[in-house]
This record gives C-alpha cells, structure tokens and sequence, in this order.
C-alpha cells in the first residue's frame, strides 16, 4: 500500500499540492483525474521520487521514501512519464532488457530471457522483437514501455498520462492491457487521466484533485455523478448510465463566451468594414 | 549480418588502420638521424592516443548525460578554464614560481581549480537552469572569447618573455609535447577510463533520460555528479597536453555515432578513441607533409569540425 | 521577439530627460578623451593654432575621438538592425559572420591587391560582408526550429569557421602579422589621412535612419511584414547592405571591435522595450559613449602603454553578454 501523509508541496511561494493525505490500495486500478494544473502530474512524480515535496511522508511498502534506497525502489515500482519518445536506436527487445537493470545491473540471466519472452508475448509483440524504436507506431511505441515496465517486474506501476497521442484504438488496447495486469498479474496500477469516461469505464477507484488539494478519493461510481463532475470541473455535464457504469457527457455543455448587449454589437459593427 | 559483427569488424578494421597509420607517421619522410626523428615523433604518437581516449571518455558521457550530440567539455568551455587558469598562475605568480616550473605541481593545481570552477558550470546548468543546450553553447562559446582576450589583454601587461610562457600553455599545438607530462597524464587518466568503462551499462541507462535512469533505479544526481567530476579531469588532462582542442572530441564522438549505430557505450568508448586517433594522426601527417607546418592541426581541425557543427545544427529539431 | 512598446507620452517625458543625461555623459567623454594621452597638455597653449597641443589635437587626438564615436554609434545601431532583420536579440554583425567575412575580404584583398588603396580595400570587404551575411540568412532559413539561443550559435559557429578559413590563408600566405596591423583594434594607429575612410559609416547610420520605420515593420517576422503590405526582400536587402557597409568600414578604419553591436542594443531594449524607432537615438549615443569610455579605459589602465580597445571590449562585452544570457533564462 501506498500511505500519503499531509503532503504539501511549494513552487516557489504558491503550494501546488496543499496538505493531501490519502490512501492507494493494492491490487487496484487508480486513476487520477481532474482539472490542468490541478497536481496530479506532480503528485505522480511525489509517489514515484521524481519530484521531492517540502511537507508530510509518503510511505511505499511500510518504507518512507525518504528511506528508500533508490534501486530497491525501483525493484518495487515504475514509473512512466507523459513523454515516451527516444531518439531510439533501441530494439523493442533491447528496451524489454532495460527493465531488467534494476535487478541484474546489465547482465541478462536465463530468468531475464524468459521474461522478456513471456512478456513479448503478453503484449502481442513479438514480431517486433527485433524492431527499432523509432520504426514503431504510437500504440506500438507505448506497449513497448509497458514491457519494459513489466520486465521490471514490480508491484506498483505509475503512468502519467499514457493514452496521450494515441488513438481510440490503441487507446483502448492499453487501458484493456492496464486493467489485465491488474486482474490477471496482481500488480497495482496508477494511472493520470484526463479522459474521465476511461477512468469511468476502467478504474476501480478515483482520486480527483482540484487546485492541488485531494477533490474526492472513491469507487469509480461514486465519483462519476452530476454533481462531483460539475464542481469538479466547473462544467454543466451529463452522466448516463450504460451497462452498469457511469459515463460523462460533456460535449453538451455550450455557452456564450461573453455576453454581448445588442448595443456593444452594434457599435462594434459600425467601425468594421470602413 | 547483425550489427554486432558489423560493429566488431569495423573495430577490428579501425584498429588495423590506426596501427597503420601510426607507423606510417613514425617512418614516413625521415630526412637526417633516424633516431632524432622517433625521439620527436615517438612522444607525439603516445600524446596523441592518450589525448584519443581521454577526450572519447570525457565528451561521449558528457553527451549522454546532456542527451545531445553538440555539446562537449570543451565547447562549453571547461578547456578554456584550464588555459586561463594557467595564464592567471604566470600571471600572478611569475613563470619562475615552482607552480609553472615544476610540471606535476602546475598540472595538479590547474586540474584542481579546474574542478572547482566546473562544480560551479555543474550546479547552474544541470539544477539551476536544466536542459538549456544552446545555452551551455552560448555560454561555452563567450567563455572561450571572454579567456582570449583576458590572454590578449595580459599578453600587453606582462613581461614578452613571460607572455611566450603563456602562449605555449594556451594555444592548441600538437607541435610541443612535454614527456614528462606524459606519464603524469596516463597516471591521472587510468582511473577515470576505468572507472567509466565498468560503469558502461549505467551509462547505457542514462542515455535513455533521466526519469527512465530514475525510474531504473539509479540514483541521478550523485551519479551526474560523479561522472561530471570524471569527465573535467579528463578535459583537463587533454588540454594540458595539447591545449585547448574545441571540436575534437564532439567529432570523434559525432561520427562513431553514425558509424557503429548503436547506444552502447563499451562500443563507443573503443570506437571513438580509435577513430579520433585517425583524425589526429593522418591531420598531423597531412600537416607536417604537405601544409609544411604553416598552418597547426589546430586550425584545420576546427576549420572541419566547425562545418560538420553547423551541419548537426541545422538538423537540429527543437 | 516579444514586443514591449511603453506608452507614447510616457515616452517622450523620460526620453528627453534621459537622453540629455547621455548626451551630458557623452560630451564629458568625449572632451576627456581628447584630453588623456601621453603627450603634456596645457590647456594655456591649447587655443593657439600653431602650438604643439592644437596639432596634436587636430592630427592625432581629434581624428581618434571621431573615429571611436563613429565606429560605436555604427556597430551598435548595425547590431540593433540585424536584431530586427533576424527577429532574435542575439544576434549582431560580430555574431552572425559578417565581421569575419569582412575580414576574409581583407585578407583575400591583401594577398591579390597587394598594392589596393585602402578605399579598394574596403569595397572589396564590404562585398564579402555582404555575401557572408547573406550565407548567414540562407543557413537561418535551413534552420527548422528558431529557438532564441540557436541562432546566435549557428552565427557564431558560421564566424567562426569563416575565421578560421580566413586565418588559414593568412598563416598559408604569411601575411599573419600584417592581418593583426590592420585589425587589431587599437585607435592609436589612426592618424588622420586613414581615418577619413570612417565618415563613409556615417552614410549606414543616415540610411538606416531614414529607413527607420521600413525597419521597424520587418521586426514583426516576414509573413506579417508582407502581409501589411511591406516590400520584405528590398527593406532586407538593403538593411543587410547599410549593415555591412557599417561593419566593413569600421573593420578597416579601427579594426575588430566584437560584441558591442550586441550588448548595447541588448541593454538598451531591456529598459525602452523593443520598437526599433524609438531606440535608435539611445543606442547609437550608448554605442559612442560605450566605445569611449572603454578606449579610455584601455589608455588608463596601463598608463603610458595602451591596451587594444578590442581587448578591453572584449572583455566586458563577453561578462555583459553572459550577463544578459543568464538574466533571461535565470527565472
């Protein structure tokens, strides 16, 4: 389990992430949503020691982070960020082989070998064991650093926006490929989203944050009502139900960007097309 | 044909063609003593293949960690530091004080201030101001032009005799080889390569990005640290011995990139030394035989790799 | 760019008050540097026409004075145009080659014209400096990104490599020692049958003058210059002509003066915003005042012997422009 204590995180002078304290179970699928700027990239990066934070503790496994030894961590979590592009003269299987250093330093075992095989394979990426990074599609490219996340082998695994430039085909492959992990290999997933309605569809549980304070931190179908939604984002939305679960419409949510007196419009008008 | 035989051949190859050319250089056009002209050239060969590997070590770890391919110790200026402060030692100090006269003394010092003062280069572009490449250009590129003319403005102080002092430890010459110099040098750079070839994997990590080596288990900061360390040591050692060398280690690295087409670094290492060797001793053939000496390796080296430099740059995506 | 343009009225009020200061600040140098010197100066004997002191002012000290303040205001105020031409505030004569193909033009002329006059010289220069820019601006084109830092490194890279070329020929020739005479940058070997050459700049500050809001326009990029209906390539083309001919003349007269065509501008647009018309008194009276005080800096510090003025600006224009580059990514 992962326990976030008051955490409290400054940017200068204005607090980003202002005294969170929080919970994320084992064995789940969490989402992170809400608002830009609101702190859940940043919030993200706390959890995965990549950002560090001036207030509380975080504690991954029963260890504070600050304790943490940073390969020990890395043997128990993941991280990926928004920006998976290399200037990649790696081969997908090379990149599988990355996910090994924490454990084997660089060697690669017996054990390594059949992981990387097994985890091709789980992927449905095994005619492009030999291909070049660069030579692959986004929704390859992202599968690609799932197996390197999968080959790492760790109980915790934490993406920050993975759905980014990917379509709605290979969008959904991920999301199916996360909640498999979760269901069929044990791990934990915590992923940020900004689509609401796939973490409608596939989170166990949300977090949502707004102005960098924890929102509201519940089962998915508790957070996806009308009114969460609306104050949430400071929207007018629609929340239908289908099949058991609740999704967002938030397209019809149109209004005037400013409003115009018939005479503003007018004057305006007599000065254009002179 | 993998690219790992590929790779291994084209070593193989190199290797073949720096002996070669090595002892083409040695016997090729001796007019007088056969003795005088290997007791001349013998030196230079080895300076030659230290500066090789010295400056492979030092500029293809500095890329990695920069993730970019146009920067190098010396062109953001760390060479520079060591002419300078070189200058200000003669300067301050007199050419006679034991710091100029004793050559082991004056290399130590210079590489110890020259650390000192990239812990400070360190601290403003990897935490103060991040990922600022064409910046660390720019900075690197005043650094050198604000350094020369602090040499030109000392040149009019101080005394003519003092100043050709200067001027051998500043400008870039393969002509002037300190023999002592050299076992100093290979005793100081022993440690470092070493160090750097086991720690080739970690290095191969990195070149991924930092938040991917984070996420690998390695612990950033200190190992940036501990590399940048490594790698002014090793700039130092190279301008020492030859002066400041600006675009040859960004070459060496630049072409073993497009050569061996690969990350690893074990790879480069051995590539980038061997080629840059190449450059170095068929430059200086070519120097010596057919410009006769009027024009220095220097100038030629950064006359080409200037070009290839604004070449890279244009094809620079933002 | 980013463009900051203050208030008209505003404007007006602070300029006239700042720009008497700098014109105070100025003829106090400007008489001072006439003044300091090697030879005794009474200030009894100076009003006779026949003495010693009013030849020597009129010969030596009084050609050189003219010539600084020349030279300053023309390379700062070329260095303002190439900011606006290129839309990057780095950029200036000295850090986009067009110095050093001047100086190549002069090399070249000093192996194949060994006899030219210096009037020859200096067209041949002026042609070369326009080429080199105009290579220069070819390369920017090639250029996908226009990142603010990347193209002052690609123009000081491309000056660099002309240089080198440059000194390639000067060391092949031997003519090395003859390249440093003409460009070392020391005002003391002006006298004054040379020194004429440099009234020809005043010529690239007048037409850049009159040129002043053609100017301004192309600062805002050139899809938006010929989208208001301006004549892009003729206003370039000809700024790029009054730039290099600034540039070869002074090259020429007082020799190799870096970094000034881009500090000045730099420092003054941080204060006055970026409106090209209304910076041009500012930076051309800064450019004078800077140039003097730095060649009375070079003639004080090691009293009796002088300093290259290059030397001195050298230095201070390489902090100040690292200054300046640091200030801008500091936040």
């Amino acid at each position: 389990m992962i326990q976030v204590e008051h955490v409290h995180k400054n940017y200068g002078n204005t607090p980003i992430i202002k005294d969170v304290s929080l919970n994320i179970e084992k064995g789940k699928l969490t989402a992170l949503i809400g608002p830009n700027g609101a702190g859940k990239t940043t919030f993200l990066n706390m959890i995965g020691c990549l950002t560090p934070f001036d207030e509380g503790k975080i504690i991954i496994d029963g260890v504070d982070t600050h304790h943490w030894n940073r390969n020990d961590l890395a043997k128990h979590l993941a991280i990926l960020k928004q920006k998976n592009s290399l200037n990649a003269q790696i081969t997908v299987r090379e990149l599988f082989a990355f996910g090994r250093f924490p454990h084997m330093k660089g060697k690669i075992g017996p054990k390594c070998r059949e992981l990387i095989k097994q985890s091709l394979k789980y992927l449905g990426m095994e005619e492009y064991e030999h291909t070049y990074l660069k030579d692959l599609s986004g929704g390859q490219l992202q599968r690609a650093f799932i197996g390197m996340v999968l080959c790492q082998d760790t109980d915790y695994i934490l993406l920050d926006e993975p759905l980014n430039n990917l379509d709605m085909k290979y969008s959904v492959q991920i999301m199916n490929i996360l909640r498999n992990l979760v269901d069929e290999m044990g791990r934990t997933v915590v992923i940020v989203l900004h689509d609401i309605n796939f973490a409608a569809a596939y989170a166990d549980q949300i977090i949502a944050f707004k102005e960098g304070e924890k929102f509201i931190d519940d089962l998915s179908t508790s957070v996806i009502q009308k009114r969460v939604i609306d104050e949430l984002f400071d929207m007018n939305v629609e929340v239908i139900e289908h099949n058991h679960q609740n999704y967002c419409l938030y397209y019809q949510d149109r209004k005037q960007f400013f409003v115009h007196s018939v005479q503003e419009l007018n004057e305006f008008k007599k000065v254009v097309n002179q | 044909m993998t690219n790992k035989k590929k790779n291994s051949l084209r070593i193989g190859l190199l290797i073949l063609l720096s002996f070669l050319s090595g002892l083409f250089y040695l016997f090729f056009n001796i007019r007088g003593s056969w003795e005088f002209a290997l007791y001349l050239r013998i030196p230079k060969l080895i300076a030659f293949f230290i500066v090789s590997v010295c400056i492979s070590f030092a500029t293809i770890p500095f890329q990695t960690m920069t993730e970019n391919h146009l920067l190098s110790p010396s062109i953001i200026g760390i060479d520079s530091l060591y002419t300078f402060f070189q200058t200000l030692t003669v300067f301050y100090f007199g050419s006679q004080s034991i710091l100029n006269t004793n050559v082991a003394i004056n290399f130590i010092l210079s590489t110890v201030l020259v650390l000192g003062a990239s812990l400070g280069l360190f601290y403003l572009f990897f935490k103060k101001i991040p990922n600022q490449i064409y910046l660390m250009l720019l900075f690197g590129v005043t650094l050198r032009t604000l350094v020369s003319s602090l040499n030109q403005f000392l040149q009019v102080i101080i005394d003519p005799n003092e100043y050709t002092i200067v001027l051998s430890k500043t400008l870039t010459s393969f002509n002037q080889i300190n023999v002592f110099l050299i076992g100093l040098t290979i005793l100081v750079a022993i440690p470092c390569v070493l160090y750097l070839s086991l720690n080739s994997k970690v290095l191969d990590v990195i070149h991924l990005g930092r938040d991917y080596a984070s996420n690998l288990g390695i612990e950033v900061d200190q190992q940036y640290l501990k590399f940048f360390m490594i790698i002014s040591i090793l700039t130092a050692t190279t301008t020492s011995l030859v002066g400041p060398v600006s675009f040859l280690g960004f070459l060496g690295a630049n072409i073993s990139y497009r050569l061996f087409y690969t990350y690893k670094h074990r790879i480069l290492f051995v590539g980038s030394s061997l080629v840059t060797f190449l450059i170095l001793v068929s430059g200086q053939t070519i120097v010596e035989h057919v410009f006769l000496t009027q024009t220095t390796l220097g100038v030629v080296i950064d006359f080409i790799g200037g070009l290839y430099f604004i070449l890279l740059l244009m094809k620079e995506r933002d | 760019m980013y463009l900051k343009v203050l208030n008209n009225k505003q404007l007006k009020k602070q300029s006239f008050f700042k720009i008497t200061l700098l014109m105070i600040a100025f003829l106090i140098c400007f008489i001072f540097s006439i003044f300091v010197g090697v030879n005794e100066f009474s200030l009894v004997h100076f009003f006779q026409t026949d003495s010693i002191e009013w030849k020597v002012l009129i010969t030596t000290r009084l050609p050189r004075t003219i010539s600084i303040v020349i030279a300053g205001a023309t390379l700062s105020l070329s260095g303002l145009l190439m900011q606006q031409i290129t839309q990057n505030k780095f950029t200036s004569p000295s850090t986009v080659g067009t110095m050093q193909s001047a100086r190549l033009g002069l090399i070249l002329s000093l192996l194949f014209f060994p006899k030219a006059s210096i009037f020859n010289r200096a067209f041949f220069s002026f042609i070369f400096a326009i080429l080199g820019t105009f290579i220069f601006l070819a390369l920017l084109h090639l250029i996908r990104a226009r990142s603010s830092n990347l193209v002052p490194l690609v123009g000081i890279m491309f000056g660099n490599v002309i240089s080198s070329l440059g000194t390639y020929f000067a060391l092949q020739w031997d003519i090395t020692q003859n390249v440093n005479a003409w460009l070392q940058g020391n005002f003391s070997l002006i006298d004054s049958t040379s020194y004429q050459l440099i009234y020809i700049s005043l010529f690239s500050i007048l037409g850049i003058i009159i040129g002043a809001h053609s100017f301004s326009v192309i600062g805002l990029g050139e899809d938006l210059t010929i989208q208001l209906g301006a004549a892009y390539d003729r206003i370039l083309f000809i700024g790029i002509l009054l730039i290099s001919l600034g540039t070869a003349v002074v090259l020429l007269t007082v020799g190799n003066i870096p970094f000034i065509g881009l500090v000045v501008p730099n420092l003054i647009s941080l204060y006055r915003g970026d409106y090209f018309k209304n910076n041009i008194l500012y930076v051309l009276i800064s450019g004078a005042l800077f140039l003097l005080i730095s060649d009375i800096l070079a003639r004080i510090i090691i009293f009796p012997y002088e300093i290259p003025v290059s030397v001195i600006v050298g230095i201070i224009g390489s902090v100040l422009f690292i200054y300046l580059l640091l200030k801008g990514e500091g936040s």
